[in-house]
This record gives C-alpha cells, sequence and structure tokens, in this order.
C-alpha cells in the first residue's frame, strides 16, 4: 500500500480521537475565582456535580463561554469535589485569568489532552500537563483477490499512550480509556479523504507508574482495504 | 458410494482431522514464537540491548512451565532463547498454551514510557495472527483457507 495510505489511517484516527469527550459539565452558570496568575477555582451551585460529570484529578478541560476571553481556554484540574474544580492555567502559556461571578452560561469538556506526541515529531512533556503519545504500526498485507489490481487488506495498530501526572488518581485515566473504548468500538467505520477504515478491537493495559507520570496504553486494531498493490 | 463407504470415510475423516488440527496449532504456535521473540515478517521481535529480556521467554502449557534461570552481571550478554519444541509436541485441542516472560521490565519495553516510545513486539504480533494463520495453513500446504479466522488474546 502507499504511504499515503498510511497518512489517510493516521489522520482519521487523529480526526476521531480529537472529537472525543470524556466528560461535560454545562452549560451552566459556573463561578471563577483567580487565587494567583495560574490557579483558580471553577465553582457551581446549579446542584449538579462535577464529580457525577466525569471530571477527575489530571484532566485537561476546555472553557468556553466565561465573559472574560482569556478564561476561556484549556484547564488542568488538580483536585475535584461536587461542587468546585481546583484548576491551573499552563505555567508555559500564562493567561491573563480574572475572577468571574456566576452570570454567563458556561460548558467545560474533558477529551484527550491537548499535548501530543505524533509520531515523526519532537516533544516535551510539562511538569503537571497529561499528554498523549500515538504510535502507529502497520501490520502485514494480505491480497484477497487475483489480477493486477488486487484487493489488499492492511492490518494496522493503533496505541494510544496517555500520561497524568503521577499522583493524580486513577480516575481520570480510567474515564478517559472507557471514552477511547466507547468511540473505537469494533466495527466503527472511519472515513478520512475517502479512504475508510474499519477498527477491530481495542484493548487497555494496565497503569504504568513513573516517578512523574501514570500512564495507560490504549491499542486500536483495525484494518483496511485499498486497491492499490504495495 | 454405498452407506457403509461413506461411514468408512466418515471415520477416518474424524481420525484425521484432530491429527491436523494438532499440527496447525503447534506450527501456529512456533511461528508465534518466533515472531515475538526474534522477528520475521510479522514482528519486530524482541529488542536487544544485552539480550536479557528475549532470552527469558518461555513456554507454559497448562500453566505449568519456569522461567529461565539467568544470572545477570554487569557486561554480561544472553544469546536467543532455544525454545524447546518438545514442550509442544504434547499440546491438543483444549490445552492452554502460553509464551511468557518474567523480566521486570518487559512491560516498559512492550508498552514504553514518558521517557521512550512502545515498542508493541508482542502486540504487533497478535495483531498479525490472522496473517499468520494463513501463512501457517500454506506452509501445511492446506488449499482452503477462506474460513480460517484466528484471534489472539492478550
Amino acid at each position: 500500500m502507499t504511504g499515503s495510505f498510511h497518512t489517510a489511517i493516521r489522520s482519521g484516527m487523529r480526526a476521531a480521537l480529537a472529537a472525543l469527550v470524556k466528560a461535560t459539565s454545562g452549560p451552566s452558570l459556573f463561578g471563577l475565582t483567580v487565587s494567583s496568575t495560574t490557579v483558580a477555582t471553577i465553582t457551581r451551585t446549579d446542584g449538579g456535580s462535577f464529580v457525577n460529570d466525569g471530571v477527575a484529578a489530571g484532566d485537561e478541560l476546555a472553557g468556553s463561554g466565561w465573559s472574560n476571553a482569556a478564561n476561556n481556554g484549556n484547564w488542568y484540574v488538580t483536585a475535584v469535589s461536587d461542587a468546585s474544580l481546583l484548576v491551573t492555567t499552563p505555567a508555559t502559556a500564562p493567561r491573563a485569568i480574572v475572577s468571574e461571578a456566576p452570570g454567563a452560561r458556561v460548558t467545560l469538556v474533558v477529551g484527550l489532552p491537548s499535548l501530543v506526541a505524533d509520531e515523526n515529531t519532537t516533544f516535551t512533556a510539562q511538569p503537571g500537563q497529561c499528554w498523549w503519545r500515538e504510535t502507529y504500526t502497520a501490520g502485514p498485507e494480505q491480497r484477497r483477490s487475483l489480477g493486477p489490481l488486487p484487493r489488499v487488506r492492511l492490518d494496522f495498530l493503533y496505541a494510544i499512550s496517555v500520561f497524568y501526572p503521577a499522583g493524580a488518581g486513577a480516575a481520570g485515566l480510567d474515564g478517559l480509556t472507557d471514552a477511547l473504548q466507547a468511540a473505537l468500538y469494533p466495527g466503527r467505520v472511519l472515513t478520512y479523504n475517502g479512504q475508510s477504515f474499519t477498527m477491530l478491537s481495542a484493548l487497555r493495559t494496565g497503569f504504568v507508574e513513573e516517578a512523574d507520570w501514570s500512564s495507560v496504553v490504549f491499542s486500536a486494531r483495525g484494518f483496511a482495504y485499498s486497491f492499490s498493490p504495495s | 458410494m454405498g452407506i457403509e463407504a461413506f461411514v468408512a470415510e466418515i471415520e477416518q475423516y474424524k481420525q484425521r482431522v484432530p491429527v491436523q488440527l494438532n499440527r496447525f496449532i503447534i506450527a501456529f504456535a512456533s511461528r508465534c514464537a518466533e515472531e515475538v521473540v526474534v522477528g520475521g515478517a510479522f514482528g519486530p521481535g524482541t529488542p536487544v540491548d544485552t539480550g536479557y529480556l528475549r532470552a527469558m521467554w518461555y513456554w507454559s502449557m497448562n500453566g505449568g512451565g519456569s522461567s529461565p534461570a539467568l544470572a545477570r552481571a554487569p557486561g554480561a550478554t544472553f544469546a536467543a532463547p532455544t525454545l524447546d519444541a518438545a514442550d509442544l509436541l504434547d499440546v491438543v485441542a483444549g490445552d492452554t498454551l502460553e509464551l511468557c516472560n518474567n523480566t521486570e521490565y518487559a512491560t516498559y519495553v512492550e508498552l514504553g514510557t514518558s521517557r521512550m516510545a512502545p515498542r508493541l513486539f508482542v502486540r504487533t504480533v497478535a495483531n498479525a495472527a490472522n496473517a499468520i494463520a494463513q501463512q501457517v495453513a500454506r506452509d501445511l500446504g492446506w488449499t482452503d483457507r477462506a474460513g480460517l479466522q484466528l484471534e489472539l488474546a492478550l
């Protein structure tokens, strides 16, 4: 198969994962209390629960709907309770965050971390900020039909290693892998640039513990057909 | 064909199938092990620095078997293991056959760490199980492979 076919699979996986939603809170009237240039507390009085919504320590939140534009953007969750979240902004990209009383309807969404170690790129992990790494492995190609342009089946393995800061607890990684399992269910057909591929199975490993990080590897298997010979 | 001849043929078939199936299981297991341990068309093989990780593979049938006892010393290197084919000769359909490795850092090499990308030398082979099965069937001279679908559990 051609290299562009592998690129299409990788790109299709990335597009699918960019749309992944692990948890959503709101839209609702949330308050924001800034305690330093990078630390704040998000509170709610609507009777809902951040815990029940699926938000966990170590998660990265994408906030939208705040009146102050700088409050929108990414937040890293360091502690969770039913009515409040202790969050930080990336120290490497500080924003002019300000306190806000509940007034605007705010939505908080947790997906895969925005920091990604894509293949063939240079990446440096940032302390305290969750991140993930992709590993794409092309499997064997099997000829499935005769003729000068045979139908060729390619099996592939796409591994997603998600890293959360050590000490964040297991809830965040568990919830994220559950969301991955639901998103990449066997039989799901993904399409990118006209090339379609089908998910076969998805497995997660146990936790890998390091001094600074806890991680889980989620490996998704799939296959694709192409009429292009190798 | 008379009914007696038909019954005789069925009886012959009943005897032939388990033998063929066992041949396939042994050949398939051996090929998967080869791909995991030293690598080949379907897998990269176990990464080698000193060779200790690669040397620690062993067969476990129905929960038996034991890990190789290898003494590690600074600068020591280890040869590829000779996975004893005799261990497989008693395998029959229904047995549980596992390829094991008790090296404490095996998980880190397979799954990676924050500083090292995963090598996936086991999962890559598992992902190719169906293709390996097809290849083994071809090697055994089977011609009808249309329905042959296998999955490896991790």
